[in-house]
């Protein structure tokens, strides 16, 4: 923050000086369209995260299925 | 209060409320260097809400370690300067609005007692070009250090260090002049920097 020096008259009468703000309704507003603006990113960002997920369990299924189809075969060879 | 580490953390999940701390704490900030860099409140209320937007947009790749108030006031500067570099036709049309009615003081008395110096000050600062006005404000009236001004600028702390410099010399004689000159300064307020003139100055100085 403030450094030691910025310590002349002209200096600390700036330091003074009020702080502005938005008014509120635009401020209200503003903060609004913040939210939806991050709800929309934050679904953006889990979709793909959610896909992967489904992808790779329709794959350990398709592994588990694979690998009984497999065994089975083996059980049947082993049986002639 | 949550510490701005933790509340970077959780902007960067979607945390709503994390949003709304950091919006409450830095609102005022960069709407009053907005205010004071462009002299206009519908102008600067524009930037506040893209600045505060682009920290939503970009609140994913925030590094942990963000300082939300000069990453803002870095925004909203670039914001500005680029408007002014575009020459905005409805800007350029817009007329002065001079800083003068403080919000802060709302009172007859109050305004009264602080009123004269406090717009002695703010028509000084509007009246320096934007190269100062921006590390005065920052600096001196925002208490940011000469290396977050550096940061926040893109200057080397040398040159922030030139720049308050020749603006101190430049505000010292804006507030020695009697009151009639620096009140007709008020007539050409920089709003906008009558729209671009003056946004070339950012790049003009320093070597």
């Amino acid at each position: 923050m403030a450094e030691p020096e910025h310590d002349d008259a002209v200096s600390s009468a700036l330091q003074r000086l009020p702080r502005f703000d938005v008014s509120e309704p635009r401020a209200e507003a503003i903060r609004m369209r913040a939210h939806v603006e991050l709800r929309a990113l934050t679904a953006s960002r889990r979709k793909p995260l959610l896909r992967a997920a489904v992808r790779a369990s329709e794959l350990a299924v398709a592994t588990s299925y694979g690998l009984y189809v497999l065994s089975r075969i083996v059980t049947l060879l082993s049986m002639h | 209060m949550s510490s701005e580490h933790e509340l970077v953390r959780r902007l960067r999940e979607g945390d709503e409320s994390a949003f709304d701390a950091l919006y409450a704490r830095y609102r005022g900030l960069v709407f009053s260097f907005l205010m004071r860099l462009t002299g206009q409140r519908a102008g600067s209320e524009d930037l506040v809400q893209e600045a505060f937007l682009r920290l939503v947009r970009h609140a994913a790749k925030l590094e942990a370690d963000t300082r939300v108030g000069v990453w803002l006031c870095t925004v909203a500067r670039n914001l500005y300067v680029s408007q002014l570099r575009q020459a905005d036709v409805r800007l350029r049309a817009t007329s002065p609005e001079p800083i003068l009615a403080s919000p802060a003081l709302d009172s007859p008395f109050e305004r009264a007692v602080a009123s004269e110096l406090e717009a002695r000050l703010e028509l000084a600062v509007q009246s320096l070009p934007l190269n100062l006005r921006e590390v005065v404000i920052l600096a001196l009236v925002e208490g940011f250090s000469n290396d977050d001004v550096g940061e926040i600028l893109g200057l080397r702390p040398d040159n922030v260090r030139q720049r308050l410099s020749r603006a101190r010399k430049l505000l010292e004689i804006a507030l020695s002049e009697p009151r009639s000159p620096t009140s007709s300064m008020l007539t050409q307020a920089p709003a906008y920097e009558r729209a671009h003139g003056r946004a070339q100055e950012t790049e003009s100085d320093d070597g």
